[in-house]
């Protein structure tokens, strides 16, 4: 079900924003725990709850929003993703555990909501030839990197979701595996296993790519 | 290119941050901001102690989702009625105190139905938050398993925040609490 | 000695009989005299097998308030009464109002009678185990939200062998409840929430514990 109140202003072409997915340091993580705490005793009314969750927004929906596109393909359905996410955790805020790491739990929301946007999406052409998703990270692109990156976009797409879910927590998000476990719900074993055919299909893929280049 | 060349060269490109919109990121913070509270039941013992019920609402977007629907849905402009305090029996032993929420700005009257009060609409008529957005209710319950449902000007839905009985006999399926017994 | 007690059982006698003539007048008014009557019969037979008469009176209130005719409110009634006594066939006598309520639920959800008793054992004799009537509940909600019964059975008989407790049971249900409503698949919902649940109790276990 989409979110009822969608305030989405048409697409710019142009990020005036962008963030930076940043490696968790230990103060990162004790922060996190803070900055949960300041919201949840923040004053009654929407206003004090938003103004405190708007840091925790600002941490980690970047590295929401990457695993998303990867995981999906499109700008739009990745931005969908990332919004119910961060409004399911907002909501659901009083119900987190300290003793995880707010991270973990924040991406255990977001795989979910992966998991049942590709349940529910039908087959379109998901991955779109103007390869948008790829062209604010690199504006100089040539027209030639900027193909290489739309087949690098269809590579991961081959890919069943359950070893790209896989894939994506572990080589790009760069999660360890007892982590990987905490946020997916698959042992520890079944998630190697999963990398690393991951791993192998993508080597043969790109390999074939790259022959036809 | 060797093949592990080959893949870690797209790892590399697969890492590079998506930009975050600033047109995206304002209408989230904008949905946050217009986010009414969570639809939560703490339960608050005749010892004064508060702490939050152990059934939580099961998505808290859809739960919103549904509470803004069913309170949109209703029609009727928004009014601020006084916030009346509904008269609710002191706390006695064996009895645990739950509070019920439902959002509907845009209601006259709400009421909680139920097993604990035979389905009567007029017994426990719910009073509006301060914020005039939600419709609230106190109610000493024994511990075990209720069902209930609210009654939104004449018409009977479920709490959105709650799992629904399955015996759905009359086309709208009540909702279910189970109250603590101390044990938990 | 014995005159006593039969003053006694009158007295008791005296109450329950007031108590369904009060209960006999709070049915909703609108119905009809041929509907109160077969109601209050079918509550006096469940009251005089110690079931739960209650439930009956509380099912065609709720049906007034919900406008339904007095056919379907006898239809209802009847259907409840019918798997009251089933559930008590199948929970015995020692089944709490609360348990035979929730298994009369499980019942309208398509449960066999078996996999009710396999999941009322598989709950053991610990004091922390979920109650009868919440595990009956998650599992007749689960089956009538699509989920195949072995599965729904198997994962809840693995979480409470696993140490389950009642709020284990209720976050399973709920954010299962989330995951269908999300659009997510009631059978992959219920699995990777099995295995999160199952995640979390293992976690809780002293270093050392299998």
């Amino acid at each position: 079900m989409k979110a009822v109140s969608r305030n989405v202003s048409p697409v710019d072409a142009v990020p005036a924003f962008e963030g930076t997915t940043q490696y968790m340091s230990e103060e990162q993580v004790v922060n996190d725990a803070v900055l949960v705490r300041r919201v949840l005793e923040a004053g009654d009314g929407g206003g004090e709850h938003a103004a405190a969750f708007t840091q925790l927004v600002d941490r980690h929906a970047p590295a929401c929003l990457r695993f998303a596109t990867r995981m999906l393909g499109t700008r739009e359905d990745a931005e969908d993703a990332t919004q119910e996410t961060l409004m399911r955790a907002y909501r659901a805020l009083h119900t987190f555990d300290e003793s995880t790491p707010f991270r973990t739990w924040l991406f255990s929301i977001l795989v979910n909501r992966c998991r049942t946007a590709i349940l529910r999406r039908t087959r379109r052409e998901r991955w779109i030839s103007n390869g948008d998703h790829f062209e604010h990270a690199s504006a100089t692109s040539s027209p030639a990197s900027l193909e290489l990156k739309v087949e690098l976009g269809r590579a991961l797409e081959a890919l069943p979701s359950d070893l790209r879910e896989a894939f994506l927590l572990k080589h790009v998000e760069q999660l360890e595996y007892e982590e990987m476990a905490a946020i997916t719900g698959r042992g520890v074993s079944a998630l190697k296993m999963r990398v690393r055919r991951a791993c192998a299909r993508l080597r043969r893929e790109l390999a074939e790519l790259n022959h036809e280049r | 290119m060797r093949d592990d060349e080959l893949l870690t060269r797209s790892i590399e490109a697969w890492r590079t941050p998506v930009p975050v919109r600033v047109a995206w990121r304002a209408a989230l913070l904008r949905d946050i901001a217009a986010a009414p509270h969570l639809p939560r039941q703490t339960i608050v013992r005749d010892t004064g102690v508060r702490r939050v019920w152990m059934l939580r609402p099961a998505t808290a977007l859809t739960a919103a989702a549904l509470l803004l629907v069913a309170g949109l849905a209703l029609g009727a402009l928004l009014t601020r009625a006084p916030s009346d305090m509904v008269a609710v029996p002191n706390a006695t032993p064996g009895l645990t105190t739950v509070r019920f929420l439902i959002v509907a700005p845009a209601a006259r009257q709400v009421s909680l139905v139920g097993d604990f009060n035979r389905w009567d609409v007029n017994a426990h008529p719910m009073r509006r938050s301060h914020d005039g957005q939600s419709w609230l209710l106190e109610l000493p319950l024994e511990a075990g398993r209720h069902t209930y449902a609210f009654v939104v000007d004449g018409d009977v839905v479920r709490d959105p925040a709650a799992p629904s009985v399955v015996d759905d006999d009359f086309g709208v399926p009540n909702s279910i609490i189970f109250v603590a017994d101390g044990r938990t | 000695m014995s005159k006593r007690f039969v003053g006694i059982a009158v007295l008791l006698l005296t109450g329950v009989t007031t108590k369904v003539d009060a209960q006999r007048h709070e049915l909703p008014a609108r119905l009809k005299l041929a509907t109160r009557e077969a109601v209050t019969a079918l509550a006096d037979s469940l009251g005089a097998a110690g079931l739960p008469a209650r439930a009956v009176y509380d099912k065609a209130a709720e049906g007034a308030l919900k406008n339904a005719s007095d056919a379907q409110i006898l239809s209802a009634v009847r259907g409840l009464a019918r798997r009251l006594r089933d559930s008590r066939a199948v929970l015995g006598a020692d089944a709490s109002d609360e348990a035979l309520l929730a298994a009369s639920s499980a019942l309208y959800a398509g449960v066999p009678p078996a996999v009710i008793r396999r999941a009322a054992d598989a709950r053991g004799d610990k004091a922390t185990a979920p109650s009868l009537a919440l595990t009956l509940t998650v599992l007749g909600s689960l089956v009538s939200r699509q989920v195949p019964v072995e599965l729904a059975a198997g994962s809840i008989e693995a979480l409470l062998k696993r140490g389950a407790r009642d709020f284990d049971l209720q976050q399973f249900h709920t954010s299962i409840e989330g995951d269908i409503q999300g659009g997510g698949s009631p059978s992959e919902a219920t699995a990777a929430r099995t295995q999160n649940i199952l995640n979390a109790l293992n976690s809780r276990r002293p270093p050392g514990e299998g």
